[in-house]
């Protein structure tokens, strides 16, 4: 470092080295702060070179700690000049404000944030303008795709448990299914599977499959409860529901996967996402409508229904024991009503979601609500959704259906 | 700020000199590329990441000046997006759509699942080679790019056809491969316009393979052994007094102490084979009558190793560029030439068009830096 002779506070000049990026040489310079730029000069040449303060970038940001500096200039793409002096990198931050951290890291951070922004306006304007993205894509699926998902899912929800077979009761229930498939304005027919799960379930997967528990037809004090309750799941299953939910999944997976920086692996439990679907009250509602629209089209009453949800809305209310006293549970009705419409007016909206492959009961938080809608349609001549022969026959489905698991499984083992 | 000369493992004065001066600040940098990273839903991560990757270029000193990187957050940024919806999305769409069309335990998907590790191991070998392409011609030193000649696809089809090979000769083929492998690459490195070389043969890794090997089998049989031994033991006792035959907890807990015994004792033969194989590597690379050396030891390897895996744990991964500064200090220092290449004679390679970062080897996880 050359101390000026004239004693001010910074040097003159400071030794640099400076390659021309033609080749790995480097010549060793004096440089210098000038008003115009930096100017470096090579022993033996006349005049300096000087490089304009804007033109400068720096290897990394200048910092107060910064003790040297690799810079180059937009003038003179490829040439580098090496600074080992802590003088020099305080005085150039000075003098070229740009270099400093601050600075670039505004720059660095800024696409960042405007992604960010991005996202958010997408976000806000799917909310604000109530855009369903996963529905259209689910409508997309061709139906073989559709019917395809809904094989595996009802095969995997139905392996560790026996499904329910007799030739009357699946000859009474295909009938229900065909009467109400046939009014349903749906593209394919429904499929009906009954599992003996003990407990009280039902729900649509893709390509129009229902999955029903054994409870639903034993617990049911009459046919026209089961056709309410098959007429709410062909409901989600005409609006693509069970389709949505899964393209949502795997959507919301693939987001964070995104953002995440791939290192999540969340996309490779992809099949576990399927345990997380759920429905908005705005979707129950549409399949509330659906069934209020299929139970009039194929002339059986919706009382059914409404007496179904009513009964579980008791059964929400102390599930226990309604199971156990079915009679106390009938005559508490009305409480049970007022008590359900004060947790609903504290409920808040978020907290409506259903799971599909779990519990009915979980849903309906406002049961009373749908059965009060249900029952205010107006009144058509209806007719039994089955016989009551058919009736038995359905309510028998599930007879033989423990030892047909205990022969699977026996089978397997072999 | 270390001034280690690494007298010890250049040459004489004449040698090409290499030095590292530790960067100051890593601290502080890591705390904020995480909150940027946080608030910016994880895309400043790739900013951030060039950002450590600049103050570690310009601490490596080759004859007292810096080498330089080149390359940006966009670049970065760019890949991993590249590669997410090429090849990510795609792959998992369609494994997706092959478990439900299929059925998860069908043969059919099985039969795709075979097929999709084939090519995901074929990728990672391109993945590999594309990340270092990238990095090298992002590497400047005195304004000259370092460049990768070759086609990934020749690296990966080696990568890719040695691995069966690899499991069915219980991992002997292993010192022959990292050296071919490593072979390929240095031989299509560049620095401007000259080539390095690579000459190193797999011949004198194995005889410290055969220990590490032996070794190996003699931990896992002995922990076996003591495994088996404690449990049945405690069983036998516990028979009686417990009809249920529960292991105790005690048990337990000096199973697992036999667990990490075993882990570190193979650990510390894995390092010893490590810092041997890096140092025969170094020795055979070459580059314009100069070769590289390299005296990295067992011992050395472990230390940094644990210490980095203390501060990983307890930073929360935070500070993982203070980890990999430690990590480069801890090499370069111990790394030098003997010889010294005429750098004024070394000029610009031929442009390279690589306009996007490594985004397929941060996706199969392979990224040390």
């Amino acid at each position: 470092m050359h101390s000026d002779p004239a004693a001010q506070p910074q040097p003159a000049s400071f030794d640099g080295r400076m390659s021309d990026g033609r080749t790995a040489a480097s010549v060793p310079v004096q440089v210098s702060f000038t008003d115009t730029g930096l100017a470096m000069k090579a022993p033996g040449t006349p005049d300096p070179v000087i490089w304009s303060y804007p033109s400068l970038t720096t290897a990394e940001p200048l910092r107060k700690a910064s003790s040297d500096a690799l810079i180059s200039s937009s003038e003179m793409p490829g040439a580098t000049l090496f600074v080992e002096s802590a003088d020099f990198t305080r005085t150039l931050s000075q003098r070229a404000a740009h270099l400093s951290t601050g600075a670039l890291r505004w720059q660095y951070a800024k696409p960042g944030l405007m992604v960010t922004a991005a996202i958010a306006a997408i976000v806000a304007a799917v909310w604000l303008f109530d855009l369903t993205p996963a529905r259209t894509i689910a409508g997309w699926l061709p139906d073989p795709v559709r019917v395809r998902m809904g094989q595996q899912v009802v095969q995997s929800m139905t392996k560790d448990y026996p499904t329910c077979h007799t030739d009357d009761g699946r000859a009474a229930l295909d009938k229900l299914t065909a009467r109400l498939s046939a009014v349903s304005g749906g593209r394919e027919k429904f499929n009906v599977v009954v599992v003996d799960w003990g407990l009280l379930n039902a729900f649509a997967t893709p390509g129009s499959q229902i999955v029903m528990t054994k409870e639903i037809i034993t617990d049911a004090k009459s046919p026209d409860e089961v056709a309410g309750v098959l007429a709410h799941e062909m409901g989600h299953g005409l609006e693509l529901h069970p389709e949505t939910g899964l393209v949502r999944a795997i959507g919301m997976s693939a987001a964070l996967e995104l953002m995440s920086g791939g290192n999540t692996g969340t996309l490779a439990n992809v099949g576990a996402l399927l345990a997380q679907l759920s429905y908005t009250r705005v979707a129950e509602r549409e399949a509330d409508n659906h069934a209020v629209r299929i139970l009039k089209a194929a002339t059986i009453s919706p009382k059914g229904l409404a007496d179904f949800f009513q009964r579980i809305s008791k059964l929400e209310g102390d599930g226990e024991e309604a199971k156990k006293d079915p009679e106390k549970k009938d005559e508490t009705i009305s409480d049970e009503a007022k008590k359900d419409g004060k947790d609903e007016s504290a409920a808040s909206e978020r907290s409506y979601t259903s799971y599909f492959n779990t519990d009915l009961l979980r849903t309906h938080p406002q049961s009373q609500e749908r059965a009060k809608l249900i029952k205010a349609q107006a009144a058509y001549d209806a007719t039994p959704a089955l016989s009551e022969d058919e009736w038995q026959a359905l309510r028998g489905i599930c007879k033989n259906a423990k030892k047909k698991l205990d022969d699977k499984k026996k089978a397997d083992q072999k | 700020m270390d001034q280690h000369v690494s007298t010890a493992t250049g040459g004489d004065a004449s040698s090409a000199h290499l030095r590292w001066v530790h960067p100051t600040g890593l601290i502080s940098l890591s705390f904020t590329n995480y909150v940027l990273s946080i608030v910016t839903l994880g895309i400043y991560s790739f900013w951030g990441k060039t950002e450590v990757r600049k103050r570690m270029w310009s601490a490596i000193r080759l004859e007292g000046e810096p080498l330089l990187y080149t390359g940006t957050g966009k670049e970065l940024f760019l890949g991993f997006l590249f590669v997410f919806f090429i090849v990510l999305l795609p792959i998992m769409l369609f494994s997706f759509g092959a478990a439900y069309y299929f059925g998860p335990q069908s043969v059919g998907y099985t039969v795709f699942t075979l097929a999709l590790y084939v090519l995901i191991f074929f990728l990672v070998g391109v993945a590999i080679y594309r990340a270092t392409r990238y990095r090298l011609s992002r590497t400047r030193w005195r304004g000259i790019r370092g460049s990768l000649v070759g086609s990934p696809n020749r690296y990966a089809f080696t990568y890719f056809w040695t691995l069966p090979l690899l499991i069915l000769t219980l991992g002997w083929l292993g010192p022959w491969r990292t050296t071919k492998l490593q072979n390929i690459l240095i031989n299509d490195m560049r620095f401007g316009d000259r080539p390095f070389s690579f000459t190193a043969t797999s011949k004198p890794l194995y005889s410290r393979f055969a220990w590490l090997w032996i070794g190996g089998l003699l931990i896992t049989a002995v922990i076996g052994g003591i495994i088996t031994y404690l449990i049945s033991a405690d069983l036998a006792a516990n028979a009686e007094a417990t009809p249920d035959k529960k292991i105790s907890i005690q048990t337990i807990l000096i199973v697992y102490g036999v667990f990490l015994g075993g882990f570190m004792l193979y650990g510390i033969a894995a390092a010893w084979y490590s810092a041997f194989q890096f140092n025969h590597f170094s020795r055979n690379t070459h580059f314009e009558g100069a070769s590289f050396r390299a005296n990295l030891t067992g011992g050395g390897l472990i230390w940094i190793t644990i210490t980095n895996l203390l501060i990983t744990i307890f930073s929360f991964g935070i500070l993982s560029p203070v980890v990999q500064a430690r990590t480069m200090r801890y090499v370069i220092q111990r790394m030098g030439f003997v010889g010294s290449p005429h750098f004024a004679e070394i000029a610009q390679g031929a442009e390279q068009d690589i306009s996007r970062g490594e985004g397929l080897a941060q996706a199969f996880d392979i990224d040390a830096f």
